[in-house]
């Protein structure tokens, strides 16, 4: 081999190295690539399912803080504290009928009363009834003692005390009628009172229940509502449940399936390898052998292929493929 | 303004019929209707109908005076049966939870 | 003279009392078909038959029953039952000669009763020339009080009777 073989070969072998070189740099970039965008996505994921989780927990406390029920969880203090719209429907409701009852009680007294008035206001009329029968004995009484004072007239000077008695019992006669028309005033007034007592009572005993039934109407009306959105949340409620658990099942496999991390390394160390292995061969064939260099042909080919032949061996025994996948789909988690 | 009152009677059951506006103006004529049977009644068990087929109006003094009614005729062991009420007289009969103390139908 | 006073509507009238028998109550009595309009009826008192003088009407008033009180019942109204002539006479045989000229039972229908007075005779005045209300011959007399004036009749001639004729 002379000189200028020797010199080309020098080239080529530099000219290899050169580009091996490039390849290990481009290979190692590709697993730093890689290596970060897994780091990156992994914790992308795993930050969807957390912020997914979250979501559920939250939807979860406010329709149970909305119902007002027990087992809240954390929030349950709160949650209790908070008016619900079932429990303020109901409360409406509950007032709504004691209200009613109350009105109700009330008008019930106030008619009792009025059959009391009217009692009292029949005896008042019992009582005017019997002053009339007084004044009928008062005037019997009066015409009575006018007859004995005629008789007592004819006696002349005889008749003078039957006189003065006759005149005593009509005088008796006179005081009682009055008596009995100052009586007689005081019901007339006690009349009026009662005519006022009962105008007041038909006040406080009539009221118009229209209020009543249609506020009752609207507190059905309601109700009838906040049962709707009750269900309507319970069943939105599902939903949101299922769609966490689809996509804490969907990040599982991502994160799962970034583990090819080590898939990727495990080749590009293998290229690293190889890119080696090419290199001191090359080296070898090119410059290498300074034993044959001196020598004659034959003994060139033969000490080239002498390290061909340990090249081979030693090729064989790092040929195999350390990752025989060829997609992410196959073979699924198992494997790793 | 307001109504009358005619009333019925049979061997065991009065029946009061009711035309017109029931309110706090027919309390007499009410009370009249039933007086009598209570007070003069040697058989407590006697059935009162109050018929408001004709009753246009009602207001709670009415409601007063039917739960008046109730009590005098014995309360609980009353007997009362309220009929032919129109629907929006029927709709404040149950806002007053009459159907708890009456027959109503 | 004691004198028995009554009232007919706003006049305050008086009878002698020696003349009356007795005083009642006004009650139904038989109309007298035929008769003046001032005869009111006929009436039995324990047997004795009365001829009853409506004294409004006698008096010409248009109104025969009085105003009542406002109540709608009408106003009752008193008999004063006259003496006969024979039953003045056993008493005071100068009185009934010169002031009771009637023979048979009769009766006047007044208003209100009142009480009964003793009155002077120098007190009696013939009445005034403006007295209303009832014809100066029907007048025995007036009497003046500080607020009425008391008109005392003579029955004679309200009843139609002339003491002369008697």
């Amino acid at each position: 081999m002379d000189a200028e073989e020797r010199q080309l070969a020098r080239e080529i072998q530099e000219q290899i190295h050169q580009e091996m070189n490039m390849l290990r740099t481009d290979a190692g970039q590709i697993r730093h690539l890689v290596q970060d965008a897994i780091v990156k996505l992994t914790g992308s994921f795993n930050g969807l399912r957390d912020q997914s989780n979250d979501q559920h927990a939250l939807v979860t406390s406010l329709t149970t803080s909305m119902e007002g029920g027990e087992g809240g969880g954390e929030g349950e203090g709160e949650a209790q504290k908070r008016i619900n719209i079932r429990q303020f429907v109901s409360e409406t409701d509950r007032i709504l009928r004691s209200f009613v009852d109350h009105i109700l009680l009330v008008s019930r007294q106030s008619m009792e009363m009025v059959h009391r008035i009217d009692d009292l206001s029949s005896q008042m009329n019992e009582v005017v009834s019997f002053l009339h029968d007084i004044d009928a004995i008062a005037e019997q009484t009066n015409v009575l003692a006018l007859n004995a004072r005629i008789v007592s007239a004819r006696a002349g000077e005889a008749g003078k005390a039957f006189a003065v008695v006759a005149d005593q019992v009509r005088k008796l006669s006179k005081d009682s009628n009055q008596f009995s028309k100052k009586i007689n005033d005081v019901v007339r007034r006690s009349q009026e009172n009662i005519e006022s007592a009962k105008e007041i009572i038909e006040v406080m005993a009539s009221k118009d229940m229209s209020f009543a039934i249609e506020s009752k109407g609207r507190v059905d009306e309601m109700m009838d509502e906040v049962s709707k959105i009750d269900r309507f949340t319970a069943a939105t409620l599902v939903k949101v449940s299922e769609i966490t658990d689809r996509i804490n099942q969907d990040v599982g496999t991502a994160v799962m399936s970034l583990q090819f991390e080590d898939m990727v390394t495990q080749l590009v160390q293998s290229l690293e390898k190889h890119i080696g292995l090419v290199e001191q061969f090359t080296g070898v064939v090119c410059c290498g052998c300074p034993d044959a260099a001196q020598g004659d042909h034959a003994a060139r080919v033969a000490a080239i292929r002498q390290v061909l032949q340990e090249h081979t061996a030693i090729f064989a025994q790092s040929s195999h493929k350390p990752v025989d996948q060829v997609s992410m789909d196959e073979g699924e988690v198992e494997l790793f | 303004m307001s109504g009358t009152i005619t009333v019925n009677r049979h061997e065991n059951e009065t029946s009061i019929s009711i035309k017109g506006r029931f309110n706090f103006e027919m309390h007499s004529q009410f009370r009249t209707a039933y007086q009598n049977e209570i007070d003069g009644s040697v058989n407590k068990n006697r059935k009162f109908v109050i018929d408001l087929v004709g009753t246009e109006y009602i207001d709670s003094s009415a409601l007063g005076m039917l739960l008046l009614l109730r009590e005098e005729a014995g309360a609980n062991e009353a007997d009362i049966e309220i009929i032919n009420a129109r629907p929006e007289i029927r709709k404040i009969l149950e806002t007053a939870n009459f159907q708890r103390l009456f027959k109503i139908s | 003279m004691l004198v028995s006073t009554f009232t007919l509507g706003d006049l305050y009238l008086g009878i002698e009392i020696l003349l009356v028998r007795e005083i009642n109550r006004s009650m139904e009595c038989t109309p007298v078909p035929g008769s003046h309009d001032y005869i009111r009826g006929m009436l039995n008192i324990r047997g004795r038959v009365i001829t009853l003088f409506d004294l409004r009407r006698r008096l010409g008033w248009n109104d025969a029953q009085p105003v009542g009180d406002g109540s709608g019942n009408k106003r009752k109204q008193y008999n004063v039952i006259m003496k006969t002539r024979s039953e003045v006479i056993q008493i005071n045989r100068e009185i009934g000669e010169a002031r009771c000229p009637w023979q048979d039972p009769v009766g006047l229908v007044v208003d209100q009763l009142g009480d009964v007075l003793d009155i002077a005779d120098d007190n009696i005045q013939p009445p005034p020339a403006n007295l209303r209300g009832i014809a100066a011959d029907f007048v025995h007399g007036v009497v003046e009080f500080e607020r009425d004036l008391l008109v005392i009749l003579n029955v004679a001639s309200v009843l139609g009777v002339d003491p002369e004729v008697a």
